[in-house]
């Protein structure tokens, strides 16, 4: 099988490392919902892009918009647009 | 390769034969100035560019990163005896260098050691900059805040106390509105006080819990005895991290310490329960809240933000698309026909410059050398020029004003369905006017296979050269159906490129698409004067290195069309003629005669070229000479042939000079004639067996 990139792999490692109670994938969060970033479910290149945008555990987001286009959610005063993919590795704690 | 800049600005300036001043200084040189280099670094939307324009002027030169494709800008300022050399770095959120920007900022830093990095700072977003600050922090460079946009910050209710956060920071913190120009001169004084050493810069460092700074310190205590050139904490904390680069590096000197490293990696991922980037990570972050909460407070309610406002409809569901056609349609309209009065003018001069040179000069040979061969050849590049420099305009408005990233945003699904990015969409879309700036559109897109992807395939989308020669053969052949047969001919053009970026995505990249992040810039009014120079500068860059091999390219062909001497103009004597002849063999199977394959070969200069040399191979009435020699399928195959084969000179030109590289030029080009060939090939075969 060809070999695949980091992110793809650690796709079939979470479950039995990660208890993810509670948490939420970005994508399924409604519209203008907040919570608070839990957990990131991605490779090493992208994590660290998302850290540097200051997307990481503690962080707190808020959704601008969900819709096929992807999800846009506003962190520190920063609006980022996420792909579907993306959006639905990112687990977030959700805030009523 | 990038070029020393001192000699470039200052001594070597032809300015000296005009300007008394210089001239004196020429024959008396003044006590050479102390020379600063300065890096400019920041994350991307903070007004790098903007303030990078400001302290620098017009003075500024643009190449690319030695081997890279990432471009690097340079620009020069005299400040209180001293040259100040700025260098622009590639605007980056992290230094990991996970990506091509961020290796190059790193690269800089760490190798050529410039004596201060400025790191701008967005006022209202202290939180999320100052990451990149932290990380700056650690590679041991003197740094000072430029701490932007504090208008903003100030109409939003923020207010930072300067003072303290530069105590906290350890660093020299300048506040600036780079829109407006404020702050410069204090920002150059800081400088040149940082770099003579009569202010401080100690940046703070980050000082991570317990058993991380332990591992930090096992590891640190041998790599000071191995490795001298870099801080030995940085490299200690990228070994943690698992950083690729930097593993290389020790891994010649001590390997021992490689595994040493991973085993202090595993450890404190098993304590922690996440990855190790996210721990030292949030321990970075954790330092930040302090500092930020210390120096920043929040008065007043921010007010309804229109930006908000505009996104709640641009990035409708439903409006989404039609808003981005009719924003698409208005650059058309503003490139193609705002800029028609600039193009038939230069049209008209270089037909004036043609007729006096052809009347005045004696020798027939030379006159048809200046006339048919260097006047036409640049005549062609110089005629897109008003038209390259409008859309690079108007591109440069939406890229400032902040629209482009929400286009980006809603094209990544679609584009991605065919193994592109959304950021290709803008490219691809710029394409149906002109390949060249397609092209150069390209460098929005931060990884390098998706960019190079996108380059492969924008010369397929037909541009508006094409256009005249699917007119002119859909009216002789076609008639009424005419409209279809156009039509037909934009919808494969964009069928191809999507299915060749499948293919490509496919062969050389098994697959992989990187995933899509895209920062929201607020939206805001584009300043004049930033735009017209980003204009100057990408239009400007185009005519030099296009410029060069266009104007070669035509000696070429001028030289095929009119040796050996004495035969007429593209004639069968001709070397262009005979190549026609002898290439006659390979294109008989799709029906096409010498002087088609003649006038193909002409149309590689620009494709508009081939009606014009079809001209001079029949006679002129096209109309009545075509339907002898090609029949309806030969013609539509030719449509076919011109629409996929090599767009023009130009374009392949821009392809080197983006790519820096001959191979994939020379794969685009290939790729493209054995396509192009197959397709009519295809056209020919099936159009024989229907009809």
């Amino acid at each position: 099988m060809r070999k695949r990139f980091g992110w793809t792999r650690k796709l079939q490692e979470l479950p039995k490392e990660k208890h993810l109670g509670g948490l939420i994938p970005l994508i399924n969060m409604p519209k203008n919902g907040e919570g608070i970033v839990r957990y990131i479910w991605a490779g090493r290149g992208i994590i660290n892009r998302l850290l540097g945008m200051g997307i990481r555990p503690g962080a707190k987001v808020k959704v601008l918009e969900n819709s096929m286009y992807g999800v846009v959610i506003l962190i520190n005063g920063t609006k980022i647009g996420l792909c579907p993919r993306l959006a639905s590795r990112i687990y977030v704690e959700q805030a009523w | 390769m990038s070029r020393k800049p001192s000699g470039k600005c200052s001594s070597n300036s032809k300015f000296y034969l005009i300007c008394p001043l210089r001239f004196f200084r020429k024959i008396f040189p003044a006590k050479p100035a102390r020379k600063i280099v300065i890096g400019v670094i920041g994350n991307p939307n903070v007004g790098k560019s903007t303030l990078f324009n400001e302290l620098t002027g017009a003075k500024q030169y643009v190449a690319n990163w030695p081997g890279k494709t990432v471009e690097k800008k340079e620009g020069i300022r005299f400040w209180k005896g001293c040259e100040l050399h700025f260098v622009d770095l590639p605007g980056t959120y992290s230094l990991s260098a996970s990506s091509l920007d961020e290796l190059v900022s790193r690269e800089f830093i760490l190798n050529e050691k410039p004596d201060v990095i400025i790191d701008i700072v967005d006022a209202s977003n202290l939180e999320r900059h100052l990451y990149l600050f932290l990380e700056l922090a650690e590679m041991g460079a003197r740094i000072i805040i430029a701490l932007n946009k504090i208008d903003i910050a100030k109409a939003k209710g923020i207010q930072i106390d300067i003072e303290k956060l530069s105590k906290l920071l350890g660093t020299p913190v300048i506040s600036t509105i780079a829109t407006k120009g404020e702050g410069i001169s204090h920002l150059c004084d800081a400088i040149v006080g940082v770099a003579l050493g009569t202010i401080k810069s100690n940046p703070v460092l980050v000082k991570y819990s317990k058993d991380v700074e332990e591992a930090i310190r096992l590891l640190e205590e041998k790599i000071k005895q191995k490795i001298e050139k870099y801080p030995s904490r940085w490299i200690a904390i990228r070994l943690l991290l698992k950083d690729r680069d930097v593993i290389k590096l020790v891994s010649k000197v001590a390997p021992e310490i490689i595994k040493e490293a991973e085993k202090l990696t595993y450890r404190l991922e098993k304590k922690y329960g996440q990855s190790i980037e996210t721990i030292i990570a949030e321990q970075k972050y954790r330092l930040i809240e302090k500092i930020v909460s210390e120096t920043v407070k929040y008065v007043g309610h921010p007010i309804l933000d229109i930006t908000d406002l505009i996104d709640t409809v641009v990035l409708n569901k439903y409006l989404a698309i039609p808003i981005f056609i009719s924003i698409l349609w208005a650059i058309f309209l503003f490139t193609f026909d705002a800029a028609t009065f600039l193009v038939e003018g230069i049209d008209f001069l270089f037909e004036i410059l043609a007729d006096f040179a052809r009347n005045n000069i004696p020798n027939k040979l030379i006159a048809s050398l200046i006339t048919d061969g260097i006047i036409a050849g640049l005549g062609s590049v110089l005629v897109f020029v008003p038209n390259i420099f409008f859309l690079f305009l108007a591109v440069s408005f939406l890229e400032d004003s902040g629209y482009f990233a929400r286009a980006a945003f809603i094209f990544d699904r679609i584009m991605r369905k065919v193994g592109l990015h959304g950021k290709s969409v803008i490219p691809l879309i710029l394409g149906l006017g002109c390949n060249v700036p397609a092209v150069m559109a390209t460098r929005g897109i931060e990884s390098e296979e998706d960019r190079l992807l996108t380059i492969a395939v924008a010369p397929l989308v037909p541009c508006s050269a094409r256009f005249p020669v699917f007119i002119l053969l859909a009216g002789i052949f076609f008639g009424k159906m005419a409209a279809i047969v156009m039509l037909s001919m934009y919808l494969l053009g964009f069928a191809l490129a999507f299915l060749i970026a499948l293919i490509v995505r496919k062969i050389f990249y098994k697959g992989i698409i990187s995933p899509f992040i895209i920062e929201m810039p607020p939206y805001s009014k584009p300043s004049l004067k930033s735009i017209s120079l980003h204009m100057w500068i990408r239009g400007s860059h185009f005519l030099k290195k296009a410029g060069g091999i266009i104007f070669l390219m035509s000696i070429v062909i001028w030289f095929l069309a009119s040796m050996p001497p004495g035969v007429e103009f593209g004639g069968p004597g001709s070397y262009a003629g005979i190549i026609g002849r002898s290439l006659e063999f390979l294109f008989k199977p799709l029906g096409f005669d010498w002087r088609i394959v003649t006038a193909l070969i002409f149309g590689f200069v620009a494709k508009e070229v081939v009606i014009d040399s079809l001209g001079v191979l029949l006679g002129q009435n096209l109309e009545e000479a075509l339907p002898q020699i090609l029949t309806p399928i030969s013609a539509y195959a030719l449509m076919v042939f011109v629409l996929i084969y090599t767009p023009c000179i130009a374009t392949i030109a821009t392809i080197r000079s983006e790519t820096h590289s001959w191979k994939w030029t020379l794969f685009v080009v290939a790729y493209e004639l054995i396509l192009a060939y197959l397709l009519a090939f295809l056209v020919v075969f099936i159009g024989n067996l229907i009809f």
